[in-house]
Formats: C-alpha cells, sequence, structure tokens
C-alpha cells in the first residue's frame, strides 16, 4: 500500500514537475503567470491523439503532440502576449485566461467533449519489481521526466543560450545591449516551456483520458508546484512539482481519494501565507 | 541648430535628435559627433537630458526626430541587440549585473555575439562552434586579466565591491568587442582611489582603439581624460569644444554654478 501509492505519487509528481517548468520558465522571462498553461497540456494531448487516428506511429504522433504544444506556447506569445510587452502585467493574467477559455471550447469544438484514452505502447504491461507489479507506462512517465530534467538542466547551465535565457530573466535590458535579442529568449522560453507542458498532457493521456478541460486542474497543480518551489526556480519547481504528487497521492491513499485536489489547494493556500517566496526561493530583499 | 560641419573622421553622428517624454523635452534638437579614437565627454548639470542620450543611441528609447549614425550606417531606431551588433556598448549609470551570475558567466553573456549563442552547434558541439568556444574563452580572460578581475572570475558580480561591479560592468561590455563605448557616470560613489584607477583603465581601453563617449559630473576626470567635451542644458548643446575651453566658458560656468557675479 504505502509504496503503491509512493509509486502513484512519484508519477503524478512527474507530471505536476513538468506542468511547473512552464510557468516557473515563463515567469524568469516576463514575470507573469501564464494562466493558459494548462490548455498546451490539453492542446499536445489532442494533437497526439489526432494524429494516431491518422495512423500515424505511436512514437510520431507524442512527438507531433510535443512539437504542437511548442508551436502553440510560442504562437500565443508571439500573437498575444508580445504585443503586450508595456502593458500592466494584470492586461497580460486576463489575457491569458481568455486564451485559455477560448482553446478549451475550440477543443470542444474540434474534438468534442467525450474524454478518450490516448494509446500507450506500455499501458498494458507491468514490470514486476520484488512482489510488486508496476505499470510500465508509471516507468516510462518517470524516465521520460528524468530524461527532460537533465536535458533542461544542461540547456540551462551548459549553454550559451541557456545563459542568456538566465540572464534575461535576470535584467533583461541589460541583456539587450549585450547583443541578444530578447524577443527571440522569451519565444524560446515559451516554446520549451510549452513543449514540456504538452509531453506532461501526452503522458497523462493513456492513464487519465484527454478531454478540453483536462487542462485546468493540471495547470493549478503545476501552478501550485511553481510557487512552491519558488517562483522562477527551475530545479525547486521539479522538486515541488514531485513533492505536490506524493503529498497529493498519500492524502487520497490514507484520507480519501475526494480530498486529493483540496490537499493541494490547502498546500498553496499554506506556501502563499507561510513562505511565499516558496520552499526553494530566496527572499528578495527590498531597499527602503 | 540643423546639421553642422561634417566631421569626416565621426565614429559617432548625431543629427537633429529630440525626444520628449509628455511634455517635456528631454532631448531637444541636439547635434554632435564624436570623432573616432577619441574620449569625448558628455557634461550637464541633473536632468539635462545625458542619459537620455545614451538610452537613444543603445536603442532602448526612439527618438522622435533626428538621426543617429555609427560611421555611415543610420542606426536610428535599431533594436538595442542590433545596435550592440554594430560594435555599441554601455555601461549603466546604476550598475546593472545579473545577481545570480558569477563574474566569468557575466562576461560570457558579453561574448554572445561572438559564438552566436546557436543551441544546435552548442548541442551537437561542431567543429567551428568548438573553435567559437575556445576563442571566446581567451577573449574572457584576456578582458578579466586585462580589468584586474580574474583572480575572482568565480565569485558572484553583485557581491563584489562597488568599484569592481563597474569594472565587471566594463568586461561585459568590452566581451562585446565595441568600436564606441558609453559610460554612464562610472565614477560615481566611488570613492577617490577607485575613480583614479577606473580613469587608468578608461585611457587603456581607448589606448587599444575602442572610442568612448563618457558622461561625469566630475571636472576634474573630465579635463583630465578627455579630448572632447559636449556640455548639454535642458536637452540642448550649450557649447563644444577640448577642456581648454569649455573649462572656462561664461556658458558653462553659468549653467554649473549659476549666473555669475562678477566681481563678487
Amino acid at each position: 500500500m504505502f509504496v503503491d501509492q509512493l509509486i502513484n505519487g512519484i508519477v503524478l509528481g512527474s507530471i505536476y514537475a513538468l506542468m511547473a517548468i512552464g510557468y516557473t520558465m515563463v515567469w524568469n522571462v516576463l514575470r507573469f503567470i501564464n494562466f493558459a498553461h494548462g490548455e498546451v497540456y490539453m492542446g499536445g494531448a489532442f494533437v497526439s491523439l489526432y494524429l494516431l487516428l491518422l495512423d500515424t506511429p505511436i512514437w510520431l504522433a507524442y512527438i507531433g503532440g510535443v512539437c504542437a504544444g511548442a508551436l502553440l506556447g510560442y504562437l500565443m506569445e508571439k500573437m498575444v502576449y508580445m504585443r503586450m510587452r508595456s502593458a500592466p502585467k494584470l492586461n497580460l493574467l486576463i489575457a491569458a485566461i481568455g486564451i485559455s477559455i477560448v482553446l478549451q471550447n475550440l477543443a470542444q469544438y474540434i474534438w468534442g467533449a467525450t474524454p478518450e484514452r490516448l494509446t500507450s505502447p506500455f499501458l498494458s504491461k507491468n514490470i514486476a519489481i520484488g512482489d510488486m507489479m508496476i505499470n510500465q507506462h508509471y516507468i516510462f512517465i518517470i524516465i521520460l521526466t528524468i530524461v527532460v530534467m537533465i536535458a533542461l538542466e544542461l540547456f540551462i547551465n551548459r549553454t550559451l543560450m541557456g545563459k542568456a535565457v538566465q540572464a534575461a530573466s535576470q535584467n533583461i535590458n541589460a541583456t539587450q545591449l549585450m547583443g541578444i535579442n530578447a524577443n527571440k529568449i522569451i519565444s524560446i522560453t515559451f516554446a520549451i516551456g510549452s513543449a514540456v507542458g504538452a509531453l506532461a498532457g501526452i503522458l497523462v493521456g493513456p492513464v487519465f483520458l484527454v478531454y478540453p478541460t483536462m487542462g485546468v486542474f493540471a495547470g493549478l497543480k503545476g501552478f501550485t508546484a511553481s510557487v512552491m518551489g519558488g517562483m522562477g526556480n527551475i530545479p525547486g519547481a521539479m522538486i515541488a512539482g514531485l513533492l505536490l504528487g506524493i503529498i497529493e497521492s498519500f492524502a487520497a491513499g490514507f484520507i480519501s481519494s475526494g480530498y486529493r485536489d483540496a490537499v493541494a489547494m490547502v498546500i498553496l493556500l499554506f506556501i502563499l501565507l507561510v513562505r511565499p517566496q516558496g520552499i526553494f526561493g530566496k527572499v528578495i530583499q527590498q531597499k527602503v | 541648430m540643423n546639421s553642422e560641419h561634417v566631421n569626416d573622421s565621426a565614429i559617432l553622428t548625431v543629427t537633429d535628435l529630440s525626444r520628449t517624454f509628455g511634455g517635456v523635452k528631454a532631448v531637444n534638437n541636439l547635434s554632435f559627433s564624436v570623432s573616432e579614437n577619441n574620449i569625448h565627454a558628455i557634461i550637464g548639470p541633473n536632468g539635462a537630458g545625458k542619459s537620455t542620450l545614451f538610452n537613444l543611441i543603445t536603442g532602448v528609447i526612439t527618438p522622435n526626430q533626428g538621426k543617429i549614425q555609427l560611421v555611415n550606417q543610420d542606426i536610428t531606431s535599431l533594436r538595442p541587440d542590433k545596435i550592440a551588433e554594430q560594435g555599441v556598448s554601455r555601461t549603466f549609470q546604476n550598475i546593472r549585473l545579473f545577481p545570480d551570475m558569477t563574474v566569468f558567466e557575466t562576461v560570457l553573456i558579453g561574448t554572445y555575439l561572438l559564438t552566436g549563442g546557436k543551441l544546435l552547434p552548442a548541442v551537437f558541439r561542431t567543429k567551428h562552434f568548438r573553435n567559437k568556444e575556445r576563442q571566446a574563452k581567451e577573449r574572457i580572460e584576456e578582458i578579466l586579466k586585462f580589468v584586474g578581475l580574474w583572480g575572482m572570475r568565480h565569485e558572484y558580480a553583485a557581491k563584489l565591491s562597488y568599484g569592481n561591479q563597474r569594472r565587471v560592468e566594463i568586461a561585459r561590455a568590452l566581451a562585446t568587442n565595441p568600436r564606441l563605448l558609453l559610460l554612464d557616470e562610472p565614477t560615481a560613489g566611488m570613492n577617490q582611489k577607485e575613480t583614479k584607477e577606473l580613469m587608468q583603465l578608461f585611457s587603456e581601453v581607448n589606448k587599444q582603439g575602442i572610442t568612448i563617449l563618457i558622461i561625469a559630473h566630475d571636472m576634474h576626470l573630465v579635463n583630465t581624460l578627455s579630448n572632447q567635451i559636449t556640455v548639454i542644458n535642458f536637452g540642448e548643446k550649450l557649447v563644444e569644444g577640448p577642456p581648454e575651453i569649455i573649462q572656462s566658458h561664461p556658458a558653462v560656468i553659468e549653467a554649473y554654478m549659476g549666473r555669475a557675479e562678477v566681481n563678487a
């Protein structure tokens, strides 16, 4: 029971971690929360589903979904947020909520509201570890999440473009004056964050099904994890996502599965009240 | 004041430049040119439009009218990164570093133009990329040794002393390989020793063939360092000339001290 819940928690947490990365990366360069990120998660899953209906090989369908997610995030930024660079952040926030509603309805219009299951090559297989049987798709989720985290870490810290993303998040004006195109950096950030978010949706598809509003709660959980990890802190978001998944899973297992979402929201409230800079965030000193 | 005499050796030519903020004419019909290899100072009272001028030259803000030329190229209203690419770099009045980066990383960002910052070559580590990367590393080492920060390269830039933070900013600017370096009050808030050392550094930078345009309040610094001075007030050019002329110019004395009481 305990180990079962732990594994469920890690799987769920992996998804939250992947979602949280998108929120945190966008926060880093634009200092706003892209509330339409949940719809990128949904969009990626739907595109994969659609590609599978067209008899696309499964790997290609997955990759296609990830690319579609990246494109969706990129277009969102180019078509809406970029035009609002000098507007108050509240306007961006409202625009994000608008985009999210439009995309949910668009998905319902195109694909309908009936939940559908995305195929996974692994879902029907189990792996025996000791006397436990673990679904292979779960292992797939965990492995892919680890791969993505390592890749991101390498990108951010080992490539000059990753360094430029960091520089842009610390002082965007000074970064531009070093000959770095800030708009390009913001686009790349959106594309990467969205690709990772779409991947989360695709990975979840075979387990929790695909439907137009699937991104709403996943988005909230990803957001919660990014707040827990300290907004803008990528490793923090990853760890907090995992932690949130595990806590939720234990709450569902040992208290009641009805409280699953409530637990996450209580954690969010608690963090905002007690440690608004997040578990791994650092306090920003205000100079007076 | 319309476009005046043509300066053949000019690296920067500003013509009839204006920029207003609300009703305030921050820069008003300003024309001047900076000769290649000069250390050219911009002086003027607070609020004279000096920093606005720098923001206009570097593309941070766009002018309402007028033209900015770098050698023969029109850079008016280009994006800041494009202007940097053309060889204009700067430091800020209030030092702007990357708070979570080490000295080395900060200067590394400055070499982005050199390596191009492309992702795919970096992932596949192509031969061309590795060469560029090695060149960048060598350049960073050279610059950091030049400004005297090589020993502190692994420290967080924002944790250094004020004078050294300024050096990091200068090193970062140098890493973009500028032809023209804009320094916005680089010695403000520095102690005498730091000021003296920085002045030394500026003239060494200049000796490497980099033209310097410097905003300063410290008249001693301006007089010893620069060979051309433009005085501006209320966004307009008051006078221009070598330090010997400017020092004793009545308009300058008036702008700085108020109207001079003769024989007082």
